[in-house]
């Protein structure tokens, strides 16, 4: 065939051929070796995961219809609100629905950003999380509920700024990038950042993974003990960890005393990590959340010590989803980047000069973001005022909400948290052998326990009835 | 996780009340893991004899057994049951480790330690729990070490607690705090070699690769040292056989570890307070050990 | 009229109740308060953010003066991990051992430690000044960003290893240079500084194989060129 005029849209060379790229060495691949040929190392970006995990998406809500009664939007309250951090007698944190803004550094963000979430999450009554780089003056003032972060590098920590906190977190790793420190690059350490980690301007910063002053679970426990003297027992204590060995690492921060637990799932994103690291390490949030809710109920500590979940939650459903599975409130990272602009399909010719589209950017790790979100230039941050940035997180906080509402009225609930496992469906196999729920269009969930109890069923019915083995599957 | 501890007598012909200090420097330590406590100590030798620990659960009528089949092996001494905990002499000179599974052959039993010297006891809580259970604050002896437990990985019972004795090998037992993160690789190389785990504790192989060293006539600080390089993830541990004590730092010091001596006696814990609980005047000051450092007092 | 010194022996109080009494003497106006019986108790004396001066009559645990921010500590027995981690300013002084991560991430201020301590000494330092009178452990000085740290013994493998701007004094022996670890010309300036802070000590300056060691800065900005030196930094 001639000309390679066909349009019938499958890829073609000059001569009509089909065009047969190799799975195993496909063009992204190809591009990965040969740009990690050119850089000498491996290759560091922003946002998260590129390829589909198992997710929320793949469970679905069975509402009341005939069997139950559901409930009037609007007319018949559903109750948002939770309290956390309470085990140990401290401050609880409020939360007037049960949402809060992940930990995201001013350094990796900029200052406007993190006021507009800051003021966001004061309107809506929720909590705000400072970053791998310390408190800024313009969040503690803009955000009520002010959660202080305490990471391994401890990068501009200062006492006096945890004893203002609201909460204490210990980031023992997360979903982005667990069981490794973090790089940010020269480009985005600028003076003004430098002189607040004590860093020589320009340089590429590296973070270690492990803190500096205790190794393992055993050694944070005197760790905690040393927060608590340190803000005279008055705020709760978070541990948050990356979704690796959940059961164990739940219960481990039980046992070293944590108040609160963030468990980030592997979709958790980052201001920049390597890419490799990022779609493959860590599991899904929606199987750590089922691990996590699994753990606090063997150590009998549901509901006393608090689960929060991460990392990759987009919507007012996926956290309807995660309040079915057990957890007691879910954080949002990314999902509040993109309400303040993040991707939004402005200011193009900049998205063109960093070799992306508005859609595809992760480019975060250049310091150069087209909205003025996770940068420092003075220009770009100017395309960020607060006050209107703060308004479109408040509106998506809201619209959350008002999903997270819809999703439990259907179900019949008057609270939110009354969301129940019973409540779910899986679409797929594999998300009812993740979490147990049973796959739709049947009353089985693929899990070892339950093929044993089918077996066991199958068996005694047999005995019972004298017949050989039974037909189908249950 | 865990603390651990160890306390010995230098001079061979020393005993003393090894118990109750064993008991003095655990119970600070409890802090470190609440999961269970456990001690191996060492008493005075029978010529011909082994001393039996096992624990028998409650209620199932097989005390009795146990002893009919330590009877038939060689010979019991004397036995006392405190609650589920079974100690009993025994006069037996076979393998070791056929008499374990002979007694472990009888349901619901499960055996601590043989030694000629060392008895283990363990249980869930803290130091006082296990004095509760199996009284050993006034153990006379000459050497003990001891552990209490903050479970990372395995179950929270009494089979997967620390010591963990060095089965069929008399009198050798570890304590360990970390997580031997090459422990597969290390269990299979040694399965491979003929022997045998009781638990899927990584701390277990600590213990049996130790004990493969000195039955092969290695000394103890070789085993010692060739432990920093083979064992990969991070440990402190102490390890303890019929004439003393030894204990090790993986090469980056990531758990801690310090010690204290006089001429008299050498101590070993993972923090200052289980020390000074026992040496309240502060006549000894401890030392860290060094990253990859190993020590040892044999009597 | 609050009295001009305090007494509390720790045995018969709660590590809360002792922090608390500190801060209220602090708050008091009082100038001085010792601690008897401390055991090697955990977290005693944290975060002490108003000038007064903390004596122990005997060991301390772990995070002794932890996150404080112009107090005084004086320790009169050794002390456990982290001592003055995250110290803001002011002084603390261990006349006996540390162990690991002596003033770990130091941000001002000035830690004293007479005898030796143990792996990771100096870690991550932000400032402030950490001054050990004997030998410090393995990969102390690692990520040091700024301050000083002055060890008046030995150093253990990987001292300073991937150091930003911070200077260690080494007056014993180096067992091993950290990654980017260098060794730099001592000047006179150098030994007016060993001598300030040594001679309060009655510790000797002079006669004194003094190693200055920096960073190489090879690890500042990744170079695909210094392979070498980027091998394993990632």
């Amino acid at each position: 065939m001639e000309g390679g005029a066909v349009s019938d849209g499958i890829p073609r060379g000059r001569d009509g051929h089909v065009l047969q790229p190799l799975w195993v060495w496909s063009p992204e691949t190809i591009e990965d070796i040969q740009s990690k040929a050119e850089l000498g190392r491996y290759t560091n970006r922003g946002l998260g995961m590129t390829k589909r995990p198992p997710h929320f998406e793949d469970l679905t809500f069975v509402p009341c219809t005939l069997s139950r009664v559901p409930l009037e939007g609007y007319r018949e309250t559903c109750a948002t609100s939770i309290e956390i951090g309470g085990r140990h007698g401290a401050k609880p944190i409020k939360l007037s629905t049960p949402i809060t803004i992940a930990g995201m550094s001013y350094g990796a963000l900029s200052r406007n950003a993190k006021q507009a979430l800051g003021m966001a999450a004061t309107r809506a009554g929720i909590s705000t999380t400072t970053g791998d780089g310390g408190m800024l003056d313009l969040e503690r003032e803009a955000s009520d509920q002010l959660v202080y972060q305490v990471l391994p590098s401890r990068y501009g920590f200062n006492p006096h700024h945890l004893r203002m906190a609201n909460a204490a977190e210990i980031v023992v790793g997360q979903g982005a990038k667990p069981g490794t420190g973090g790089v940010l690059l020269g480009a985005k350490v600028s003076p003004i950042i430098a002189e607040a980690r004590q860093l020589p301007p320009g340089v590429d910063q590296r973070s270690p993974v492990r803190h500096p002053d205790f190794v393992g679970p055993d050694d944070m426990q005197i760790k905690i003990e040393e927060l608590r003297e340190a803000t005279d027992g008055q705020i709760p204590i978070y541990v948050k960890i990356g979704a690796c060995r959940v059961p164990d690492d739940v219960k481990l921060a039980c046992k070293a005393g944590a108040d609160v637990i963030v468990i980030d799932g592997m979709e958790g994103g980052t201001g920049a990590s390597p890419d490799s690291l990022m779609n493959h390490t860590g599991i899904p949030t929606m199987a750590a959340t089922v691990e996590a809710v699994a753990a606090l109920r063997e150590m009998k500590l549901e509901g006393v010590v608090n689960l929060i979940v991460s990392g990759g939650i987009r919507n007012g459903v996926d956290a309807a989803k995660a309040l079915a599975l057990g957890a007691d409130a879910v954080s949002i990272g990314t999902a509040a980047m993109i309400a303040l602009n993040c991707n939004r399909p402005i200011y193009l010719e900049d998205y063109e000069k960093l070799g992306t589209v508005p859609g595809a950017c992760h480019h975060c790790h250049t310091g150069l973001c087209p909205v003025g979100i996770t940068t420092q230039d003075e220009d770009l941050i100017a395309r960020l005022p607060a006050d209107e940035a703060a308004d479109r997180v408040e509106g998506f906080l809201n619209s959350m909400t008002q999903e997270l509402q819809m999703f439990a009225r259907a179900c019949g609930k008057n609270a939110v948290h009354d969301l129940e496992p019973e409540d779910l469906r899986a679409m797929t196999i594999e998300a009812s052998a993740i979490t147990g729920i049973p796959l739709v269009g049947t009353n089985f969930a693929f899990r070892p326990e339950s093929f044993a109890q089918a077996v066991a069923d199958a068996m005694a019915a047999a005995t019972t009835n004298g017949h050989k083995a039974p037909q189908g599957a249950h | 996780m865990c603390g651990l501890c160890g306390f010995v007598y230098k001079d061979a012909a020393r005993t003393g009340g090894v118990g109750r200090v064993l008991h003095g420097m655990l119970l600070p330590m409890g802090r470190r893991g609440t999961d269970s406590t456990g001690i191996a100590l060492y008493g005075p030798p029978e010529d011909g004899s082994f001393v039996l620990r096992a624990r028998i659960e409650a209620n199932s009528g097989t005390p009795e057994r146990v002893l009919e089949t330590l009877e038939r092996a060689g010979g019991v001494r004397d036995h006392a049951m405190e609650g589920p905990n079974l100690r009993a002499r025994v006069a037996y000179d076979g393998d070791l480790g056929d008499l374990t599974d002979a007694v472990e052959g009888v349901p619901h039993v499960e055996v601590f330690s043989i030694g000629r010297s060392m008895e283990i006891v363990k249980e869930v809580g803290d130091a006082n729990d296990v004095e509760r259970s199996s009284p050993f604050a006034a153990f006379e002896g000459s050497h003990a070490i001891g552990h209490t437990r903050m479970a990372t990985e395995s179950v929270v019972d009494v089979a997967h607690s620390h010591p963990f004795w060095a089965r069929p090998f008399p009198d050798i037992s570890v304590v360990h705090n970390g997580h031997i993160t090459n422990y597969h690789k290390l269990r299979r190389k040694l399965e491979n070699q003929g022997h045998r785990f009781a638990t899927g504790n990584d701390s277990e192989a600590i213990a049996v690769y130790i004990a493969d060293k000195l039955a092969a006539g290695e000394s103890l600080e070789d085993a010692l040292r060739a432990s920093v390089s083979d064992l990969d993830g991070t440990f402190s541990y102490l390890i303890s056989t019929a004439d003393g004590i030894g204990c090790a730092r993986d090469r980056f010091a990531l758990k801690p570890l310090l010690y204290t001596e006089n001429d008299e006696i050498a101590m070993i814990a993972s923090e200052e307070v289980a020390i000074r609980s026992v040496d309240g005047d502060a006549t000894l000051e401890p030392r860290e050990l060094a990253a990859g450092e190993v020590r040892w007092w044999l009597r | 009229m609050a009295t001009l010194t305090s007494e509390i022996d720790c045995s018969a109080h709660t590590t809360r109740e002792i922090n608390q009494a500190i801060k209220r003497a602090a708050a008091d106006g009082v100038p001085e308060i010792r601690l008897t019986n401390p055991a090697a108790r955990h977290c005693l004396a944290v975060a002490v953010m108003t000038p007064i001066h903390v004596i122990f009559d005997g060991p301390v645990g772990w995070y002794c003066g932890g996150m404080s921010d112009g107090g005084r500590i004086t320790v009169n027995g050794s002390c456990g991990w982290s001592v003055g981690e995250n110290l803001m300013s002011g002084s603390i002084e261990v006349h006996g051992n540390g162990g690991s991560s002596a003033g770990a991430t130091l941000r001002g201020g000035r830690v004293f430690v007479a005898g030796t301590t143990g792996a990771r000494s100096g870690i991550s330092m932000k400032g402030g000044t950490l001054v050990v009178g004997g030998s410090v452990g393995y990969m102390s000085g690692f990520m040091m960003q700024r301050g000083t740290m002055i060890v008046c013994g030995d150093a253990a493998d990987g001292i300073g290893d991937s150091m930003y701007e911070g200077t260690v004094y080494v007056g014993g022996s180096v067992h091993s240079l950290g990654a980017d670890c260098v060794e730099a010309e001592l000047t006179d300036d150098d030994r007016a500084l060993l001598a300030a802070e040594l001679d309060p000590h009655g510790i000797a300056s002079t006669g004194v194989d003094w190693k200055k060691l920096v960073a190489g800065k090879k690890l500042w900005n990744f170079s695909k060129h210094e392979y070498d030196a980027w091998r394993g930094a990632l």
